[in-house]
Parts: structure tokens; C-alpha cells; sequence
């Protein structure tokens, strides 16, 4: 359904673009979108702007931020902070984050210890109206609040499970394929504690009947258990690697070096892009449930930036930005807005591809789903397991 | 055929045995680079070689559209240029200061050096702390004192170097004939130095460029090259990161390479120190 924009448009570049993928591309500037063309409501204003530090996960690219300002009247210069939980704590700690940016985004659990340590500042979610169209499951996460009080915003959503490579590992519906010694040398998990402890936590209270009670933050006792279970095999040589970023789990799987690994569903779409034909496991344990939140920082509400912070955050549940990120990168933000909006702008998105999407993350949580926590009880601990495996 | 003939490659085993552990020793080294640099030149979005006949440049043609990644790159050009152009006055300053004591170099010597052997974290998270104390907003000027910081060492060592090279004999007739230290110092070992600074530079622009763990705790808004291709490694690169990787590789190994040259030829270009003469 091409068709070019504008009447009498020279041929070229334009004629040969969408309108669709003018609009997700962010090339309609605020001179189309004032005359009613995505059907927006506001025209060009002064805006406000926010820095914006959080993880790649929510980055939608300068063109869909351009758009993203017009539409919600707040500028956002954003600056990845390397999805790294650790690094980015003690940047905001000890180091100068607090100084230069005002909201930040990161995997959930960190918010209680940045809470209690006075360097972020809870959200007032009476000044944010689309809150309220956010999924109940979203706002229940148990890493979001402290004293009562609302520090993180589900900002995107999903869960994580197995990566299998069909015609290699065959029907796959449990973790147990990670450790099973047929596929000795051909398994990988992630070289970050923050997943592949959950992972190996969830298997074993479920298939092993190990006396975990919550796999997100493991008692002492329980990280040993899981620890030792992940050294032993380490040593059996059942792990071909502990992969590390994005990069080298796409690698792994597209030479097919692993045929099964734990690893991030948006791989899976980038493997089946190259070519290898990968899908995402249903595990009959459950999915590991993980959250990248929207912070405040503290020293945002001392310049005086509350106000264009939670403008930011309502316009995240806006649709378009949902739209855009799942577009780009089939992330979820945990709104219905999204949908609302490709539906009103099915020019711009399609509003079946949408749903589609949403309907995906909604039937994973559906079922079984431990939450992703970066900041366990113990999480000191885990670093020092972890370099132990590491070492094994 | 004795031990010691072998080791000392007196013997054409001997020196057989020594190539061939220098040649797998280069290979296991740059391989991987290699590796790399031709599939950077893959024109499908897998990593992977391919036949040369299909290598195209169209990654690298695909790196111009990045806008952040331009912004990173002048970030970095920036932080790189003004780090060189401090650490390789300084690095002389402390090769001069180390040649002018008569106690208490070694320690001297250490201390300066020591700043190679602290972790990038710990000194970058340090030194972030620091700055904030004193009021000095982050941006690149807070990155380049961190790389100054690292780059110091190997300016000071490179300058040391080119110092140990110049013949005291030659200071001495440049006051003979009347030359005051500081002419001396102009007219006869800077100009022997030459290299050496350059090269100094150079490899303190490299290091800099190069390096993630301090600008990450010092950065302002404007993440550097290392920094912008962390993140995008961790959240869905495109193959244009491997052109990127490759035009680093080559610009990194193309300006060592010159400055190599530019020592070689130097080298080559020396008068030979006299019998018994002592250098600094």
C-alpha cells in the first residue's frame, strides 16, 4: 500500500517512501504534524527538555524523539548509560550522573537502595494521567515502590526465557535443555548473574524441587545451591561460552555455535534475520519477568525538573513512543495506548502488528513469571559467586 | 649443537624455532583483528568472511548517517586531542625531572608510573567524586583529565626513551660554545626528541580514544566512541559497529605505523654513541 506523500510530490526519495515509514522514520517534522497529518494535537511550542540516561532498550533514535518532543512538548537528549545496573548505581552514587542528567532508565530492583539513599525521588503519579492506563501486573512489580511510594515506572516489559535453534535442540519446553549433557558443549547462558542465576533458580525449584523461595532473591543458602549447581556444570564442560551483550549472543547463534541458550527474545527476530531458523521457548518453570523503570533523580527536582520529568514519563504511555519502540526493537511499553494510538494513526502503524505485540507479552504473563531483580538481598554475595564461576 | 647455541639463535634451528614462536605469537594476536577488519567488508548483516569478490564498503558508507555516532567521534577527537597535547609536555617534564635528580629516582619513577596499575573503574569513579567536590561540571574537559591521568605514564616513558638517546657530549658542546641551558635544551634536544614527542602524542591520542572505563564515570552528556559502542553492542547493534571497529583498526595501526617509521628513520639517522660514552 504505497503511496507517496504530498500531492505532486517529485519523484525520488519521497515517492518511493510510505507515509508509514515517513512518520516512523521521524521524517515528518512539525510542519506536517501541525496541519492535522498524524492528527496531533498541539502545534510547535517552546519545549522543555530533559537528559534522559537510561538503557539502549528505551532509546527510540533521534528522528523518533523529534517526533516524540513535538507530540509531547518535552525534548529529550538521551544518553545510553550501558545497561549495566552496577556501573550506573555507583555513577549515580559516587560519581556525577545526579549532576547532569534528570531521568534515568534502568533493569528493575535497584529502586529501594537508591530510595533509601536519597538519590532518586519518588513520582507523583497524580501528574501522570496516562499511569493509569498502565497494565495492573506492570504497577504490581514488588521492585517499584518504597515506603509506600512510587520510585520506578515500568517503562518497557517482558520476559525472558530460551532460545533454541529448531532443527538442532527440537521441541523445547523447559530450562533442563540448558543442563542436559546430550547437549554437552553446545548450551550457553548469560555472563550476568542478574539472569542466568534467576534462570538456573527457577529450574531448579521447579523441575528439581529445590527449596527456593523466591528465585529473584535467593537466601545465602539458596545462591550457594544454585551457584555450585552452575559450577559443576562449568567444569563438566556442559557451556559452550557465557555470552556477553547482545553482539556475541546474536553470533552464537547465527554461526550456531549454541543451539540452546537463555538469552533475550528481540535475538531471536535479529538470529531469524540472518537466517537461522530460532525460536523463543514457552518453559514449563515460568519466565524470568524483567522491567526497565523510569527513574527520577533527585537532583532533577532540586533544578526544578519534576515537571517536565512526569510530562516525559505521561508521554512515554502516550502510544506513539509504544509504537515506535516496538517497531524498532519489539520491546513493550505496558499500555493499551499503544494499540489506541496505531489504530488512530494506521498510517503511520499497524494498528494488527501492535496488538499483535501486546497480545504476545500479555499471554507470557499470563502463566508462571519471576521478576528480574538486579539488587537481590545478597547481591554482594552474588558477585563473588559469580567471579567463583567465572574462575571455575 | 649446545643449549645455549639454540637459545641465543646461533644455530639456524635455533632461529627457526625463534621465527616460527614470533610468527604464531603475531598470528594469535592479530588474527582475531584480521578477522574483523574482512568482515567489515561482508555486505550482509551476518558476521562473517565472505569471497572478495563480494566485499563491499557499504557498512562503512551506512557509519556516515549515524548521527550519534558522529557527535561520539568529535567527542572523542576532542578529549583525545586535548590529552595529548597536555600529557606529552607533562611526560617531558617528568623524563626531564627524573634525568635532573640525584635521589630518590626510582621512587620518583614509580610514582609516575604507578598510575598505569590502578584499575580505570576505581580511578574514574574516584576521580568523579573528586571533581564534583570541587565544582568541576562533567563534560570532555573532565574526561580528558581522567586520560591524562592515564595517558601520563606512557608519555613520560616515551619521553624518557627519547631523552636516554641524546648524548650528553653534544649538551656539553652546545655550552661550550656558549649555548645557556634553556637554548641548549631548544636548539639540540627537542629537536633530537622530535620523534619521540610525536610519538608521544600519538600514542596518548590513541590510548585516549580507545579508552571506556574512566570516561564512562566521567563523561558529561556526550558519551565517547568506546562508551557509544558499548551500548549499542548491549542493545542491538547493526553490522555498521564492525565497519566502525575497522576504520578504528585502521586508523589506530596507519598512525603507529608512521610514527614507527618515523623512529626507524630517526633511529637510522643518529651519529653512534662513542666507546665508554654514557647516556642519561
Amino acid at each position: 500500500m504505497a503511496h507517496s506523500i504530498g500531492n505532486g510530490s517529485p519523484p525520488g526519495l519521497f515517492s518511493q517512501l510510505t507515509r508509514r515509514q515517513l512518520v516512523q522514520n521521524g521524517l515528518l517534522g512539525p510542519g506536517a504534524l501541525a496541519v492535522g497529518s498524524l492528527g496531533l494535537p498541539r502545534a510547535a511550542r517552546a519545549l522543555d527538555e530533559i537528559n534522559f540516561w537510561a538503557t539502549g532498550t528505551l532509546d527510540i533514535g533521534d528522528d523518533g524523539w523529534r517526533t516524540f518532543a513535538y507530540d509531547s512538548g518535552v525534548k529529550v537528549e538521551f544518553t545510553d548509560n550501558g545497561n549495566d545496573p552496577g556501573p550506573v548505581v555507583a555513577k549515580l552514587a559516587a560519581g556525577n550522573a545526579n549532576d547532569i542528567y534528570d531521568v534515568a532508565g534502568l533493569q528493575g530492583g535497584s529502586e529501594k537502595e537508591l530510595a533509601r539513599r536519597g538519590l532518586i525521588a519518588p513520582w507523583d503519579i497524580s501528574q501522570i494521567q496516562n499511569y493509569a492506563s498502565v497494565w495492573q501486573w506492570a504497577k504490581d512489580i514488588p521492585y517499584l515502590t518504597h515506603d509506600g511510594k512510587v520510585y520506578g515506572i515500568p517503562t518497557v516489559i517482558n520476559a525472558d526465557s530460551i532460545i533454541a535453534i529448531r532443527d538442532k535442540a527440537g521441541s523445547v519446553d523447559s530450562y533442563g535443555v540448558i543442563f542436559d549433557p546430550k547437549l554437552k558443549g553446545k548450551t550457553a547462558m548469560e555472563d550476568a548473574w542478574i539472569n542466568s542465576v534467576i534462570f538456573t533458580a527457577i529450574y531448579l525449584k521447579n523441575s528439581e524441587n529445590a527449596k527456593i523461595a523466591e528465585p529473584g532473591n535467593l537466601t545465602a543458602d539458596e545462591l550457594g545451591l544454585v551457584m555450585e549447581f552452575l559450577i559443576k556444570h562449568k567444569r563438566d564442560r556442559q557451556f559452550r561460552t557465557f555470552w556477553n551483550g547482545w553482539e556475541q549472543g546474536l553470533q552464537l547463534l547465527a554461526n550456531q555455535e549454541v543451539w540452546v541458550m537463555t538469552g533475550w527474545e528481540p535475538i531471536v527476530y535479529a538470529a531469524r534475520m540472518r537466517g537461522v531458523d530460532c525460536y523463543y521457548a514457552v518453559p514449563r518453570e515460568g519466565y524470568e519477568g524483567w522491567a526497565n523503570n523510569t527513574i527520577l533523580l533527585k537532583s532533577a527536582v532540586v533544578r526544578g525538573r519534576t515537571k517536565a520529568a512526569h510530562q516525559l514519563v505521561n508521554a512515554l504511555f502516550s502510544g506513539f513512543y509504544g509504537c515506535k519502540l516496538g517497531l524498532l526493537r519489539g520491546y513493550v511499553v505496558p499500555t493499551d495506548n499503544n494499540v489506541a494510538y496505531a489504530t488512530a494513526h494506521a498510517n503511520a502503524f499497524d494498528p494488527a502488528g501492535v496488538r499483535k505485540l501486546a497480545d504476545h507479552v500479555k499471554q507470557k504473563f499470563a502463566g508462571k513469571i519471576y521478576w528480574q531483580n538486579t539488587r537481590p538481598d545478597n547481591f554482594q554475595l552474588y558477585e563473588t559467586w559469580w567471579q567463583r564461576l567465572r574462575n571455575a | 649443537m649446545s643449549f645455549d647455541a639454540i637459545v641465543r639463535g646461533r644455530t639456524s634451528g635455533g632461529r627457526l624455532l625463534f621465527t616460527t614462536i614470533t610468527a604464531l605469537s603475531l598470528a594469535i594476536m592479530y588474527a582475531p583483528v584480521l578477522y574483523l577488519l574482512l568482515a567489515s567488508l561482508n555486505p550482509d548483516a551476518q558476521l562473517g568472511l565472505v569471497p572478495p569478490s563480494r566485499y563491499s564498503l557499504k557498512w562503512y558508507f551506512a557509519l556516515l548517517d549515524d548521527g550519534r555516532l558522529a557527535g561520539a567521534l568529535r567527542e572523542s577527537a576532542l578529549v583525545g586531542l586535548a590529552t595529548a597535547a597536555l600529557a606529552t609536555p607533562i611526560g617531558l617534564s617528568a623524563a626531564l625531572a627524573y634525568r635532573a635528580m640525584t635521589r630518590l629516582r626510582g621512587v620518583f619513577l614509580l610514582v609516575i608510573l604507578s598510575a598505569m596499575f590502578v584499575p580505570g573503574t576505581i580511578e574514574g569513579l574516584g576521580l568523579s567524586a573528586t571533581l564534583r567536590v570541587v565544582g568541576l561540571a562533567p563534560s570532555w574537559v573532565t574526561i580528558a583529565i581522567g586520560h591524562l591521568l592515564w595517558t601520563l605514564p606512557f608519555a613520560a616513558v616515551v619521553s624518557l626513551i627519547g631523552l636516554s638517546a641524546v648524548r650528553p657530549s653534544t649538551i656539553a658542546a652546545a655550552r661550550d660554545l656558549g649555548a645557556g641551558p634553556i637554548r641548549a635544551f631548544v636548539d639540540i634536544t627537542l629537536p633530537l626528541m622530535r620523534t619521540n614527542l610525536i610519538s608521544s602524542f600519538v600514542f596518548a591520542f590513541l590510548l585516549s580514544l580507545n579508552e571506556q572505563a574512566r570516561a564512562y564515570y566521567l563523561a558529561g552528556r556526550q558519551n565517547t566512541l568506546p562508551l557509544y559502542m558499548f551500548g549499542a553492542m548491549n542493545s542491538g547493534a547493526s553490522p555498521t559497529i564492525y565497519a566502525f571497529s575497522g576504520a578504528i583498526i585502521v586508523f589506530s595501526v596507519a598512525v603507529v605505523a608512521l610514527v614507527f617509521a618515523g623512529l626507524v628513520g630517526q633511529q637510522s639517522r643518529r651519529p653512534r654513541q662513542a666507546p665508554g660514552e654514557t647516556s642519561y
